[in-house]
């Protein structure tokens, strides 16, 4: 779609304290093979990422109700996927990708070389947008989930990863440092 | 019957206002008079496997005895109504569910329910936020969903048949074209470039799958989707639709808390 005819995004601000996030918005839905293809693209050829959000509608293991409850579905986007050496369990058909950069001031940078590697891989059209799109403070729910003793000990690129009720280890997978860096990946 | 009934409306049933293709085709669809264009075979055993809720060949279960082998009481209703083959043998009353997509869907759950109020008899319908049921007797129903899924109507790419977790109709399509379905209800054919079933509508998986056609191309789609969409034929670009709306609106406003007022216009 050309740009004027775009849908105006709306604005995302960075609140003070936070780092910003890039946020990459593909026309259709992708496939998990896409994803893998994209991921691997991103942390190859890109510094300075603190972690990568996926987000999209989730794909069930069984079906959750009707006649046909607890039937597998056996969803082929349902599939564990190869980041560099680590494997990422997809639980989710990807519609946004969420990624937070470390390195401030080389944001305008980063963003031009995100948006390079999407216009070379992905098969859609796509937006990417900078701003803040998840929490970056500890909330009561983060009490409640950890407490206030692990909330403090908590890192925080963990913050505003998972829904409250998931749990942590089912949802991010740690990536190995390249370059003394550190990735996460949540699904 | 129910034919003769409207032949003797003194009103002409205008279905839909609007100028553009789109209320055309909403006019079309929900228009009994119009048969709608045929662009698949689905043969009826397949369609009896995707509905799920018989076995083929299997005799239809019934809730009452035949019509004929009761005794109804007297009443002037039963007579005017002829009962539809279903009710008549006593089938059980089944559904058949679409979701439709919002890109460009033939068809759209409002429109749906009042096509199928216009077409068949003996249903019942829901519409909700993104699907759209119709119950009926049993034997009508595969009738009904024979005409349905093989019309103008279906698109295998941006209609879906589902029972149950109908989620996707809002959502994204997914990169090959398809609606978003959570239990991948179809798939498509890279080979044949058809769609084709492989679970029945609430997610049960087939013995063998039930192709259902090619999708349609974005720009026929956009020739037979009953959806205004900034992107195609936006609502405001149809001034009688919107006078239309508009004089509706007020005159319930006016009828309503000054209805002096709304008297004679």
């Amino acid at each position: 779609m050309p740009e004027r005819e775009r849908p105006r995004l709306l604005e995302r601000r960075v609140p003070k304290g936070a780092k910003p996030e890039i946020q990459i918005f593909p026309e259709r839905l992708l496939s998990a093979k896409t994803v893998e293809r994209l991921l691997n693209a991103i942390v190859e050829r890109v510094d300075g990422i603190g972690r990568i959000v996926l987000h999209g509608p989730g794909l069930p293991k069984v079906v959750p109700f009707g006649p046909a409850r607890g039937e597998p579905v056996k969803h082929p986007e349902r599939r564990p996927i190869r980041i560099q050496d680590e494997e990422v369990p997809m639980k989710v058909q990807t519609g946004q990708i969420i990624i937070e950069v470390e390195d401030e001031e080389r944001l305008d940078e980063i963003t031009a070389q995100i948006e390079e590697i999407c216009r070379e891989i992905l098969p859609c059209d796509f937006q990417v947008q900078t701003g803040r799109f998840t929490r970056h403070r500890p909330t009561v729910t983060d009490y409640l989930k950890f407490g206030e003793k692990g909330v403090k000990e908590l890192d925080d690129r963990l913050l505003g990863l998972v829904e409250p009720r998931a749990r942590l280890s089912d949802r991010v997978s740690i990536l190995k440092a390249r370059r003394n860096e550190e990735e996460e990946d949540e699904k | 019957m129910a034919e003769n009934v409207r032949d003797e409306m003194a009103e002409k049933a205008q279905f839909y206002p609007g100028e553009t293709k789109i209320a055309e085709n909403r006019r079309k669809y929900m228009d009994p008079t119009q048969e709608l264009k045929r662009l698949r075979e689905i043969p009826d055993e397949d369609i009896v496997r995707l509905l799920g809720h018989r076995e083929p060949g299997e005799e239809y279960p019934s809730v009452h005895p035949p019509l004929e082998e009761m005794e109804e009481p007297e009443c002037p209703i039963r007579e005017l109504v002829e009962p539809t083959e279903g009710a008549k043998a006593g089938d059980r009353i089944r559904y058949i569910q679409f979701t439709d997509s919002v890109y460009f869907a033939p068809i759209h759950p409002y429109i749906r329910a009042r096509m199928y109020m216009w077409r068949y008899r003996g249903v019942d319908t829901g519409t909700l936020s993104g699907r759209q049921i119709i119950e009926v007797r049993e034997r009508d129903l595969e009738k009904i969903s024979k005409e349905l899924l093989e019309t103008e109507i279906f698109d295998p790419a941006r209609t879906g048949v589902r029972g149950a977790t109908v989620h996707g109709h809002s959502l994204r399509l997914d990169e090959n074209g398809l609606m978003f379905d959570a239990l991948r209800r179809y798939r498509l054919n890279e080979e044949t470039g058809e769609v084709e079933y492989v679970k029945d509508q609430v997610g049960v998986e087939l013995d063998e799958p039930i192709p259902v056609g090619k999708p349609a191309d974005e720009d026929e789609l956009k020739e037979r989707t009953t959806i205004y969409r900034i992107d195609g034929v936006p609502y405001r670009e149809d001034e009688e639709l919107i006078q239309v709306v508009q004089r509706i609106h007020e005159l319930r406003t006016l009828a309503g808390y000054r209805p002096d007022e709304a008297e004679g216009k």
